[in-house]
């Protein structure tokens, strides 16, 4: 099994130790190799780390687990780097859903105004990640969770030759939950979702073998009383595709203007709420002989999916497995640019992540997913490299945004909160 | 490097080829047993199958899960016919692999269906035609031609008449799809011999264009083996 080292950009976040129980769990995948936690938060760095040792040795894991502030020190001979980290923290992400809120507009983590400022900032550090990386590790292949995952990739891929792949969890889970709403058996779906992240579809959904789409149609006649259930089927019974969930800002902008507006907090808010419990969870669980963490105390995909880690033990072992990732779409998926990051199942190698090719969108959704790659490729430009001129443009081609007026107050306002986590160039 | 999806290995000779990817698609059963597989005839993959039928006579491969499916076909031929792709492919992969599940190609829409039930190809194993043809997707191919019949170009007729001594080339074909042959999760291009460097490097290199249907192969996961001689 690969010996690697692996470092964790974004070590001693919230999330951190979850994915280091991932990782413990396949540990047999990754036999003798070294996991580098890095942050910019020394205390809780030394929480994860301990609290990731403590959880290696529980489980007999043959795992060598360090960290450090220094981030060339963790990059130093890496062969693959595992990027998710947050600039500005959730404090941020409370400004990119309220403040376009606070203008009749979605905010949102990856969506509309909120998901380009997140990508400004996101990249601003990917960055000099990626020069790091150049220096001390040149050989070693960039797995990035951080979101916007499909811009943050999409600007690595094209200003670095750093290869990068960028991973989310979406592709997998949006037919299981389209499923579980519908009280079919989420085990039974086949979907391959194609498109862009947060906006792929699937229009050969299999159920038990059989055309899933029908069956979606008989349930929604038959009544959904769920109001955002019966959205999301409906729109995929009109479409005759299975949809990603976040495509309810697009298809249902009024409606969820409206939930927005009239729920009190943003997630984030809600979030941050949480965070306290969680850190207070994971010291108490550095106490305890056997640390184990509790899904509901704990932030992410605890004992749920970590498809990094599937996608570093298929490249790393040269398994040839099928996953759902971020690459170039170098012609694979015809209706987008071949330059574009496409979502998409890949086969993953040590030969690298190599997109499937031969899928195709399905015509109804062609126009917005287009949409989308458009406002995906400048704001990655704008962000790595562009004038406040050409971010603007970036954010008024955001198919959310569009508006003149409200762009430009909208940006002005974003990135002077966002002053400390941004270029000068972009101010 | 030829472009982010390529991997290109260059073997000394013809056997060495053969051995290579023969482990390489052994490695591939290994790993998912119940593999399905697009195999193609002509010269360059017959020491390959021998080598995986050696592989299998010597108990260090089951290949008993594996399904075969068939690239292409002439048209007007009795099922006895020597020319028969499908005999071809039957005498030099599925039997002497001890494969019991062959995917057919009669006509396009039960050839369609059938690999819809098997969830897609795992793995397209292709040879190079000299005009940079795959199956008989002749020039001009585009990347969404489909699985149907068609009439032979004249360098495929010539280019077949090695295979059939005295014997007529059939003039019609059959032939999988670029569509199916570009959607196989991993693709396997084996180029042996001087007179395929030129094309070889067309495919890898040239414009991406109907003209050389292979082209559309960098689209896809595709490894390379070729030999030395054909090494562009």
């Amino acid at each position: 099994m690969a010996r690697v080292k692996i470092a964790y950009i974004g070590g001693g976040s919230t999330r951190a130790p979850g994915t280091v129980a991932s990782f413990i769990r396949q540990a047999a995948s990754f036999e003798g190799s070294e996991i580098v936690l890095h942050d910019l938060d020394p205390e809780r760095l030394t929480l994860v780390r301990d609290l990731s040792r403590r959880m290696a040795a529980a489980q007999d894991a043959d795992l060598t687990i360090t960290a450090t502030l220094d981030r060339r020190a963790a990059l130093t001979d890496c062969d693959g780097v595992l990027s998710s980290y947050r600039p500005g923290g959730f404090e941020a992400r409370v400004l990119d859903e309220r403040l376009p809120l606070n203008r009749g507009l979605i905010g949102q983590e990856t969506q509309g105004a909120g998901g380009f400022f997140m990508a400004l900032r996101a990249i601003h550090v990917a960055r000099g990640l990626v020069e790091d990386m150049a220096a001390v590790c040149p050989r070693a292949t960039l797995f990035n969770y951080t979101n916007p995952v499909n811009i943050v990739a999409q600007a690595v891929a094209d200003h670095s030759d750093v290869p990068v792949v960028s991973l989310c969890e979406g592709p997998i889970q949006f037919p299981r939950e389209i499923a579980e709403l519908a009280g079919l058996d989420p085990g039974l779906v086949q979907a391959p979702m194609l498109g862009l992240n947060h906006a792929c579809w699937s229009d050969g959904a299999l159920y038990g073998g059989q055309p899933m789409l029908p069956l979606l149609r008989k349930r929604l006649e038959a009544g959904i009383d769920d109001e955002w259930a019966r959205r999301w089927i409906a729109l995929a019974v009109q479409m005759d595709s299975l949809p990603a969930s976040y495509m309810k800002y697009y298809y249902f902008e009024a409606e969820m203007l409206a939930e927005l507006r009239a729920k009190g907090t943003t997630r984030a808010e809600d979030i941050l709420a949480d965070v306290p419990s969680y850190w207070a969870h994971y010291r108490e669980q550095l106490d305890s002989q056997a640390p184990t963490l509790e899904p509901g105390l704990s932030r992410g995909g605890i004992f749920e999916l970590e498809v990094a880690v599937d996608v570093m033990d298929s490249f790393f072992n040269d398994l040839g497995e099928v996953w759902p990732t971020n690459v170039v779409n170098r012609g694979a998926l015809a209706d987008l640019p071949d330059s574009l990051v496409v979502e998409g199942p890949c086969l993953v190698s040590l030969s690298g992540v190599r997109p499937i090719a031969g899928h195709r969108l399905p015509p109804p959704v062609r126009g917005l997913v287009g949409a989308l790659g458009e406002y995906q490729q400048l704001a990655a430009n704008a962000a790595w490299e562009g004038t406040r001129q050409e971010a603007v443009q970036a954010l008024l081609s955001n198919p959310l945004v569009r508006s003149l007026e409200q762009a430009q107050g909208l940006y002005a306002e974003l990135a002077h909160a966002h002053r400390d986590w941004l270029p000068e160039r972009l101010w | 490097m030829v472009a982010g999806s390529v991997s290109l290995e260059v073997l000394p000779d013809a056997g060495a080829l053969a051995v290579r990817a023969a482990d390489w698609i052994a490695r591939r059963i290994r790993a998912r047993p119940d593999l399905s597989v697009l195999v193609a005839t002509g010269n360059t993959p017959m020491p390959t199958y021998a080598r995986l039928a050696e592989l299998v006579a010597g108990g260090e491969l089951d290949a008993s899960r594996v399904t075969a499916v068939q690239l292409d076909e002439y048209l007007g031929l009795e099922p006895d016919d020597p020319r028969s792709l499908r005999a071809w492919m039957n005498r030099t992969f599925v039997r002497p692999l001890g494969i019991t599940r062959v995917v057919p190609l009669d006509d396009p829409a039960t050839f369609g269906a059938a690999l819809a039930r098997l969830g897609g190809l795992d793995l397209a194993i292709l040879g190079l035609g000299p005009n940079g043809h795959l199956g008989f997707n002749e020039p001009p191919s585009p990347p969404d031609a489909p699985t149907r019949t068609l009439a032979l170009t004249p360098e495929s007729l010539q280019s077949n008449r090695a295979y059939w001594q005295g014997l007529a080339v059939p003039t019609h074909a059959i032939t999988a799809g670029m569509d199916v042959i570009l959607a196989a999760r991993e693709t396997l291009l084996l180029v042996g011999g001087a007179h395929k460097r030129d094309i070889l490097r067309r495919a890898l290199h040239g414009p991406e264009t109907p003209d050389v249907p292979a082209s559309f192969l960098r689209r896809t996961a595709l490894t390379v083996l070729a030999d030395r001689e054909a090494a562009p």
